[in-house]
């Protein structure tokens, strides 16, 4: 082992308490809940009194084993410590999902403007404009046909947009197979001419686009048309986040791909998309990954702002950033933001920590930070 | 080093004086809590915008706040009232004294030119045409300028009060052209429709609707001790008192005709947080409406008693919850009594209010001794009672909920309860609600909707229950917009589908009888057929919490909107 890995593989104690704390965050925000030992406090029907001290601060004798609030209660006498919980709870079901639907967006886009360029696809004449005109009339149909019942899906709830998707599914596959047949009989009658597709200079367009919007303002407009609902925020974070993954991923290939070993396998024959996925995307993920826990700050940051403002989380999801806002009710109730104010940054922090250890034990060459 | 901090410091230290607004002793500084948008005498529509309106403006009569009592303002004397068959006649006259800003009389001309603008069509009236919809006519005196007698409908108490609360607009100004000169109150509105393509008609709805009318210092000229001198949207509305006023030639003056701060400045300043601020930095004179644990902690406070003065009138605003009486799921009186028992309003008061408010059973304010009904008991958390009443009304517990058959159909007992978005006071009410309906396994789907979009579903009826909140005044008694049955059909007040036809009969008599004991009576017990009927149960009626500057004397105090008469506040003599 070289002196370089030795120093990669040993924990330094800010790691070591990165790692704790979220080993920590993550039983509070996965286990406890499970375990029903702790009610949520917006489930729970016995309330305490109104913004009662931390007990850990009162240093007095009274108030009796079963009801002694830790951290406090908040306006409406719940617990400050069981919101913090089922806040933490709130916090990951929003993040990592929506990580999860940029990751593969990022990576499917990224992957496909990285790899092959503006000049790794060929299509037919005729399969570029019955596909873009199926696009078009399947768009036109799913969506402009459809809008009043996406609104009301919007408005109603998470089970009627997840249908509306599954229309909209059913409409572009439906578009695809008919476009897909043209297409092979065109070919057929003898429109063979091809043409490159310029996908990297449309991916790039996109990223461009949704780049220049600022991305709280873009989610807030659009969260103000639907029903506050989890799965909403969770669609819409992703499909502003996949930017920076698509950029990192499109930036990798184009490095990776000129390595030797990649054109050696392309002389032998195998095809590009398994190259793709067998050589050239793992040696593309790392920074992906580090990139992946930075977002996820950004998301739980993002979902605590949102529901601060108070939009687009419902009503009685417990949450950090609900908690907050508490304080502008009663500005004495300096608990209401000391706890979940510390909780926020201590993930945040944690997770940038991890994600710094990440990036020095996946790429060795660049650790003199 | 230091030296250099010393230096920075003394730069920080000057720009903090020089954030702070140069106190002027002569002005009294408002906190308002949105912009006025439109200052417009006859549509403006907001309730702090009022208030501003009332220091440009004069209508016949006034509440004095000092004892809240009506009295004649613009008028010389309260109206005499004629009845005839089905019709009545309020005969005013106008003070000798009452003059324009360019010394021409103030005359029975400029009211008829009011009720005209009013009653035009195509010009932005509807609050005011609907209010005013029983008048008919006005009747100039051939002998004397200054005297009218206005025609309307069969009389109502309310009448007097309503006729004289519209501001008398000064014709020259308004319509200098004189293009509404030819037309006659009848015609305005018996042509109503026809009249819409009057190119006379449609010049002056142009030229009335536009800006001019709505911020503009040089067309917003009242009769008012005050003149708006500058308007920045968003931020402040300056009013600066008139050098020549009429009232201050009064003689004998009258203590409820004032207007002595030289200048009134309304800040805008949208967020509690920072008002509080500007408060604590003696940068506001006067606020209404402080955070009740806010105000708590400053009675609290010694040093800011040294500075401020505060004070807890009652209001006429108070909260109910909408029960809608036409939904399948709450036809039955017995159903919307036992979510009654479901509300625990000492603790809404507590967590919501900070205590501020007080509980009520019906419409009328715990206040009005005479016409509250006290051998009624508000609303209490009573679970047993709630399960009675639910069996009673024929729901059934069932695998931990409730259901019902209703027109062949089970259907389960769950409440949709939607609130203004972003209200706390609300948003309280219905996390406190949810929690004592879940100890009888009753889902509560709490659902904030936006306040233009919860209005219009209220109007449509499209919601199952609804927080609100309605703003009274002293001595109305005229319910028929917001509670007779013939204002429950869509887009229309009564909201709930409130009514019997007891209760109609009830609020017609109320609104025309002059005879007091009669009013009591039937006051009470209209207030007992509302909680029989449980379409809309009351919480609590709100205490207003109100600081003002001790630099200033004579507030006159009330539970009359806005709760203190800023016209008359005097520097202290020290």
């Amino acid at each position: 082992m070289s002196p370089q890995q030795n120093k990669t593989g040993k924990w330094r104690w800010p790691e070591r308490l990165a790692g704790g704390y979220l080993l920590l965050f993550l039983l509070m925000a996965v286990v406890v809940p499970a375990t029903g030992l702790i009610q949520h406090p917006y489930e729970n029907t016995q309330s305490g009194p109104s913004y009662q001290p931390p007990y850990i601060f009162s240093f007095s004798t009274s108030g009796n084993s079963t009801n002694i609030y830790w951290l406090g209660t908040d306006r409406v006498g719940q617990d400050v410590l069981a919101i913090l919980i089922f806040g933490a709870r709130t916090a990951l079901v929003v993040s990592l999902p929506a990580m999860l639907l940029a990751t593969i967006m990022g990576v499917v886009l990224g992957s496909l403007a990285g790899f092959w360029g503006n000049s790794g696809i060929r299509v037919s004449v005729a399969a570029c404009v019955l596909g873009l005109s199926g696009l078009l009339a399947a768009g036109y149909y799913a969506f402009c046909v459809r809008q009043v019942h996406w609104l009301n899906a919007f408005q109603s709830g998470t089970f009627s947009i997840l249908q509306e998707l599954g229309i909209a599914f059913t409409i572009f596959t439906g578009f695809g197979i008919i476009g897909w047949l043209l297409t092979t009989v065109a070919i057929k009658i003898g429109l063979k001419k091809t043409i490159t597709l310029p996908i990297d200079h449309f991916v790039l367009r996109a990223i461009e686009i949704t780049g220049a919007i600022p991305r709280l303002l873009l989610i807030m407009c659009l969260i103000a048309f639907a029903k506050p609902a989890l799965v909403n925020v969770v669609v819409l974070a992703a499909l502003t986040y996949w930017t920076s993954i698509a950029r990192l991923v499109r930036g990798e290939l184009l490095q990776v791909k000129e390595l030797p070993y990649i054109e050696a396998a392309q002389v032998a024959g195998i095809a590009n998309w398994r190259i793709l996925l067998k050589q050239a995307l793992p040696n593309a993920l790392p920074p992906v990954i580090v990139a992946i826990a930075f977002g996820l700050g950004n998301l739980i940051s993002l979902e605590a702002t949102l529901s601060y403002l108070g939009i687009g989380i419902p009503a009685y999801e417990a949450s950090w950033g609900k908690l907050i806002k508490g304080i502008l009710q009663n500005p004495k109730a300096w608990w209401l933001v000391v706890f979940p104010a510390l909780t926020l940054c201590f993930t945040i922090l944690s997770l940038q920590i991890m994600a710094e250890r990440l990036l020095k034990k996946l790429s060795p060459r660049q650790q003199q930070f | 080093m230091r030296v250099r901090l010393f230096f920075y410091f003394l730069i920080l230290h000057f720009f903090i004086q020089a954030c702070r607004p140069a106190g002027n002793k002569e002005e009294v500084v408002v906190r308002t809590a949105a912009d006025p948008e439109s200052l417009n005498p006859i549509s403006f529509t907001t309730a702090n915008t009022a208030q501003i309106v009332a220091l440009l403006y004069q209508s016949l009569l006034t509440i004095d706040l000092q004892d809240q009592q009506l009295k004649p303002l613009l008028a010389e004397q309260l109206p005499t009232v004629v009845q005839a068959k089905d019709k009545s006649f309020i005969t005013y006259r106008l003070r000798n004294e009452a003059v324009w800003d360019n010394n021409k009389p103030i005359t029975a001309q400029d009211v008829a030119f009011t009720l005209k603008v009013i009653k035009a069509p195509l010009v932005n009236n509807e609050t005011m045409r609907a209010a005013l919809e029983y008048v008919h006519d006005i009747k100039l005196d051939a002998t004397d300028p200054k005297k009218f007698t206005i025609e309307c409908d069969s009389y109502t108490p309310n009448m007097s009060w309503e006729i004289g609360d519209f501001a008398i607009l000064p014709a020259y100004v308004v319509d200098p052209q004189q293009l509404l000169e030819k037309f006659t109150l009848p015609e305005l509105e018996n042509q109503y429709d026809s009249l819409k393509s009057h190119p006379k008609i449609k010049a002056f709805a142009a030229w009335f609707n536009s800006a001019r009318f709505t911020r503009d210092t040089a067309y917003l000229k009242g009769s008012g001790g005050y003149r708006l001198s500058d308007w920045k949207t968003g931020q402040y509305v300056k009013l600066k008192k008139k050098q020549h006023w009429w009232a201050e030639r009064l003689s004998p003056s009258l203590a409820y005709i004032t207007a002595y701060p030289a200048q009134i400045n309304f800040q805008i300043v949208p967020d509690n947080t920072t008002a509080l601020l500007a408060l604590n930095n003696e940068q506001l004179d006067v606020y209404a409406g402080i955070p009740a644990t806010s105000f708590v902690q400053l009675q609290s406070e010694a040093s800011f008693q040294k500075k401020y003065a505060l004070y807890t009138p009652s209001t006429y605003d108070f909260t109910f919850i909408g029960i809608n009486g036409r939904h399948e799921k709450f036809a039955d009186k017995r159903t919307r009594q036992a979510i009654g028992y479901l509300l625990d309003i000492p603790r809404m008061i507590q967590v919501s209010m900070g205590s501020f408010a007080v509980p009520t059973v019906g419409i009328v304010n715990p206040a009005d001794k005479i016409y509250y009904n006290d051998s009624l008991r508000p609303y209490t958390l009573n679970l047993a009672e709630a399960r009675r009443l639910l069996h009673a009304a024929g729901w059934t517990e069932k695998n931990k909920g409730w259901q019902k058959l209703i027109n062949g159909q089970i259907i389960p007992l769950t409440i949709t309860f939607n609130y203004k978005e972003g209200n706390s006071e609300f948003e309280n009410i219905a996390f406190i609600f949810r929690q004592a309906a879940a100890k009888l396994n009753i889902p509560v789907n709490v659902q904030p909707v936006e306040a233009g979009l919860l209005n219009k579903r209220i109007q449509a009826q499209d919601f199952e229950v609804a927080v609100r909140y309605l703003s009274g005044n002293p001595g109305i008694f005229n319910f028929r917009p917001i509670l007779h049955t013939e204002n429950a059909d869509l887009q229309e007040q009564n909201f709930t589908g409130f009514g019997t036809p007891e209760s109609d009969r009830l609020i017609e008599n109320i609104s025309e009888t002059t005879d007091q004991k009669k009013r009591v009576a039937l006051l009470r017990k209209l207030q007992k057929v509302m909680q029989e009927e449980s379409n809309l149960l009351f919480l609590y009626f709100n205490t207003d919490r109100i600081a003002i500057h001790k630099r200033f004397t004579n507030f006159k105090i009330s539970a009359a909107k806005p709760g203190y008469d800023i016209s008359s506040f005097q520097l202290k003599s020290d």
